[in-house]
């Protein structure tokens, strides 16, 4: 407050003089308000105690409630407290959760507001800034602020019919994985135990000697393997519409990826290189095709951060991912933009042994050169231009 | 409350009497010096044009458009309020008196501005402007806020006219109690009681600072569009009277008298001082110089000689007309009174220049106060590197000491003094000093025996009391019975033969003993 502290001084200097015993009673009565006002606003930050909770995985579409709790543990009354939840714009509006309420001695007061799921994400739920102070606004507002937590929306699924995905197998779609694709008289190695494998593929006896679960390897006599290369470099769409293309085809990744685990129960997995808002960086994903539905959720965990980037080239990530994939696997290559050098990479990844499919999002129209290369390269082309045209797959 | 309630009644009732307690404070003063003058109509023409001026404000905002016709309205407005006035002074004189003084008025204008409606109109002039301003104050808060650059916020005017009227009330106030003659005399009494204007005005003035900063917080909160939880502004003003209150009540409870300047204070508790610091050397000399007497009369020489006594010196420092029939529970109220006061002032400037570091940045940069700074950090170097060498050097010596000595056994300043246990042990330890010296220290992870059979192939006379002491001082550390006083004498004894017989190898001159080879 303004010119408190001189009026005391004053205020003395007058008693004082004067030596009117009640003046002095009033001095104090000024000071006992200054004082105490501080004290207690020290007291009520040290009391005040700050909490969040909710879910921080969500689905496209889902309404996610976030419960914000504050306590008073201390005995002194809070007189007011104002709390500021800064929200992201893209699941809130206003992108803001305000309140201004009071607070009873050990007195506890919870909210909650709803976070519309209406964009996949990486998303900031925070930080919770909170304001208090005295009544006569003698003593600086005390604050306090809990540190921003972190949602991810995974993208869309859009339920895919039919994929349309080369395979050497008959039959496209099986209700179950078979080990026929395995040949078990031909061990070629063992390898750790990891969650899902069988126990009768155990080995015991290397088991006993390395001291930790092995199971035997068997060569493939086909991989049904199925790895998406997403393509999220900006120069792989179109310009006008990079934006809805790139999100388009994450959707398509997100819905390829929930289709051949969940439905087909088949290893599926994910390779992109694309800006990472985690660690705020540009990184490389791969994430090597696994069958459990659970792995799932990490191929979507991943869709959901993936940004934009500059400077990925596809034939790069082609390269690298396909390294470590067991012949006969299935490449889905998901971008924007067809070239002679992407039919080119598609072809050699088809000599390599491996199937290869091209999903194109919102495609330029190709040039009579373009169209001869493709047809060269005898590569299934899918075009996508919305969501529905993957639910119409075929 | 609802806001109809508070903005026509609450307020204006509000600033006439805050207003009213001041001017009351001033008539005070003043009607000693004129007793003619109706005191009581300054006090009620103060409070009813504080209250005319905050209606009238709201009025002519609400009506006027153009400044011109503001400036009009306040113009008549002001006019009648200079003829009520007038008119007022007239009340209770008799007729015939108003009509001959009315009729002056053409000739003499002095009857027109006589000196009591000229101070009359002063007063009910600033109690006039003090309330418009207030209740511009009070509109700007109800407005939805609009910054303009250069003006004050609304709450800071408030409470800044607040703490200027509070001060000059206080000046007033005070000055009509003791009175223009009596200020320069600082031997006079304190006044005690109750002052009711001054009660009134700063218990209802922080009421309205701590309701006009919920309105300003409240005001900023819509702006934001920020919820606002029902209740709060019940829960504010609860929480102003109950704060309000226990600090009033805290503040009754303090002391506000002293008997005693703070000169007089400070010297009595010099004084203070000094008589516990006498009294402890003159009990110092007494239990020094009392063996002495007695001794002196054991030994006959000086019969009847009186011990030393026990009178504690008292240095009168201060002086003993200012203190004289001032008791002990006076002394203490005068002592919390002045720390209290103390202490407010030092707190206040702290929490001001801690405020305002540029003050302090200032304060910084004087020379004067920089020299003492560089100074002082200067001996504060030199001390915490003495202290430090100090503590090295000491910790050097002590290893070698602290494996002789016996833990437990505590070094006594007065000798003769030790039980029969730390003699005992005393004399080993004297033994392993002494032996140290002569090229036998002991190591650290050696015990009594161990050593024993170190020391004694170089001790060939003297092993049997090697043993001896050993065993002794074995008993004395680790046993519990009592020790007798013989065997202090007996421990003596082995410790004089093999400090003379370290003697006399290091003098070479034992016969007996064989030089085995110092340890290094």
């Amino acid at each position: 407050m303004v010119g408190l502290a001189s009026f005391l001084v004053i205020s003395l200097v007058i008693a004082s003089l004067l030596r009117i015993d009640f003046f002095f009673t009033i001095v104090y009565l000024f000071f006992l308000a200054y004082a105490l006002s501080h004290l207690w606003v020290r007291w009520m930050r040290r009391g005040l105690r700050l909490g969040r909770r909710f879910v921080d995985h969500a689905f496209f579409g889902d309404q996610v409630t976030v419960r914000l709790e504050v306590r008073n543990a201390s005995w002194l009354p809070v007189p007011w407290l104002a709390l500021h939840e800064s929200l992201p714009v893209q699941l809130a509006a206003p992108a803001g959760y305000r309140r201004v309420f009071g607070l009873g001695p050990r007195g506890r007061r919870q909210f909650q507001y709803t976070l519309h799921c209406r964009q996949r994400g990486y998303y900031p739920v925070g930080p919770l800034s909170m304001e208090t102070g005295d009544l006569l606004g003698i003593a600086r507002p005390g604050r306090m602020q809990l540190p921003s937590e972190y949602i991810i929306v995974y993208p869309k699924v859009v339920p895919l019919q039919r994929l349309g995905l080369p395979t050497h197998s008959p039959q496209v779609a099986l209700p179950a994985a078979s080990p026929l694709f395995e040949d078990p008289t031909r061990v070629m190695g063992v390898r750790d135990y990891q969650r899902g494998d069988s126990p009768r593929r155990i080995h015991w006896t290397a088991t006993a000697s390395a001291g930790r679960l092995l199971v035997k390897q068997y060569q493939p006599a086909i991989a049904r393997d199925t790895l998406i290369c997403l393509d999220m470099d900006r120069d792989g769409y179109g310009q006008r519409q990079q934006y809805a293309a790139s999100e388009l085809a994450i959707v398509a990744a997100a819905s390829i990826a929930h289709h051949i685990a969940v439905r087909e129960r088949l290893p599926v997995g994910l390779t992109t290189e694309a800006q990472d808002p985690l660690v705020d960086d540009r990184v490389r994903f791969f994430l090597p095709p696994r069958r459990e539905r659970a792995y799932v959720m990490q191929v979507l965990e991943v869709l959901a951060r993936v940004q934009m980037t500059q400077g990925t080239p596809l034939a790069d990530l082609l390269r690298r991912g396909s390294a470590d994939l067991s012949w006969g696997t299935t490449i889905v290559v998901i971008t924007g933009r067809e070239s002679t050098a992407l039919f080119g990479n598609l072809v050699y990844l088809r000599r390599a042994g491996f199937a290869v499919s091209l999903i194109l999002v919102q495609p330029a129209r190709p040039s009579a050169d373009l169209q001869r290369h493709a047809d060269l390269a005898n590569v299934p082309v899918h075009r996508v231009w919305h969501e529905r045209d993957l639910e119409l797959w075929s | 409350m609802s806001r109809k309630w508070v903005e026509n009644l609450f307020r204006p009732l509000a600033v006439g009497i805050m207003v009213g307690c001041v001017a009351l404070a001033i008539v005070e003063l003043l009607q000693p010096m004129v007793p003619d003058w109706n005191a009581s109509f300054f006090f009620v023409a103060c409070v009813l044009v504080a209250m005319e001026a905050h209606y009238s404000f709201r009025v002519i905002q609400a009506r006027s458009e153009f400044h011109t016709e503001v400036w009009k309205a306040r113009a008549i407005e002001l006019a009648t309020l200079f003829i009520l006035i007038k008119l007022g002074g007239y009340l209770g004189d008799p007729w015939a008196e108003v009509v001959a003084n009315v009729r002056a008025w053409p000739d003499d204008l002095g009857h027109l501005f006589d000196a009591e409606t000229v101070a009359a109109s002063a007063l009910a002039l600033v109690s006039w402007l003090i309330s418009t301003q207030t209740a511009r104050d009070w509109q700007r808060l109800d407005e939805p806020s609009t910054h303009h650059p250069g003006e004050r916020p609304a709450f800071e005017g408030l409470a800044q006219r607040f703490f200027w009227g509070g001060g000059i009330l206080l000046a007033v106030s005070g000055l009509a109690r003791t009175g223009l003659t009596a200020l320069l005399d600082l031997d006079r009494p304190s006044i005690s009681g109750l002052v009711l204007n001054v009660l009134v005005y700063f218990g209802l003035g922080l009421f309205i600072l701590g309701q006009v900063r919920f309105v300003t917080l409240r005001k900023a909160w819509r702006a934001q569009e920020i919820d606002i939880s029902a209740g709060l502004a019940g829960r504010w003003l609860r929480y102003s009277l109950a704060f309000l209150a226990l600090a009033g009540l805290l503040a009754l409870l303090l002391p506000t008298r002293y008997t005693m300047g703070l000169l007089d204070a400070v010297s009595r508790i010099a004084e203070i001082v000094f008589q516990i610091v006498g009294f402890i050397y003159l009990l110092l000399m007494f239990l020094l110089s009392l063996p002495m007497w007695l001794l002196s009369l054991l030994m006959g020489k000086q019969e009847g000689a009186p011990p030393p006594r026990l009178d504690a010196p008292s240095p009168q420092l201060s002086r003993p007309d200012r203190t004289l029939g001032i008791g002990w529970p006076q002394w203490v109220q005068a002592v919390a009174f002045w720390i209290l006061a103390l202490g407010i002032a030092s707190y206040v400037l702290w929490s001001y220049v801690r405020g305002h570091p540029e003050i302090w940045k200032a304060l910084a940069s004087f020379a004067p106060l920089r020299l003492l700074r560089a100074l002082w950090r200067t001996l504060r170097r030199r001390f915490r590197s003495w202290a430090t060498t100090v503590q090295r050097r000491l910790r050097r010596q002590a290893p070698e000491e602290r494996d002789e000595r016996a833990p437990g056994a505590t070094r006594r300043f007065w000798l003769g003094v030790r039980s029969p246990r730390e003699r005992v042990l005393y004399q080993y330890l004297s033994v392993l000093r002494r032996a140290r010296r002569n090229g036998f220290p002991r190591r650290a992870p050696e015990t009594p025996r161990e050593y024993g059979t170190v020391l004694k192939p170089n001790l060939t006379e003297v092993q049997p009391e090697v043993d001896s002491i050993t065993a002794a001082f074995v008993e004395a550390r680790y046993s519990r019975h009592p020790v007798m006083p013989t065997q202090v004498g007996q421990a003596r004894e082995w410790s004089q033969r093999i400090k003379t017989a370290l003697r006399a190898l290091r003098s070479g001159r034992s016969p007996g003993g064989r030089r085995a080879g110092r340890r290094d």
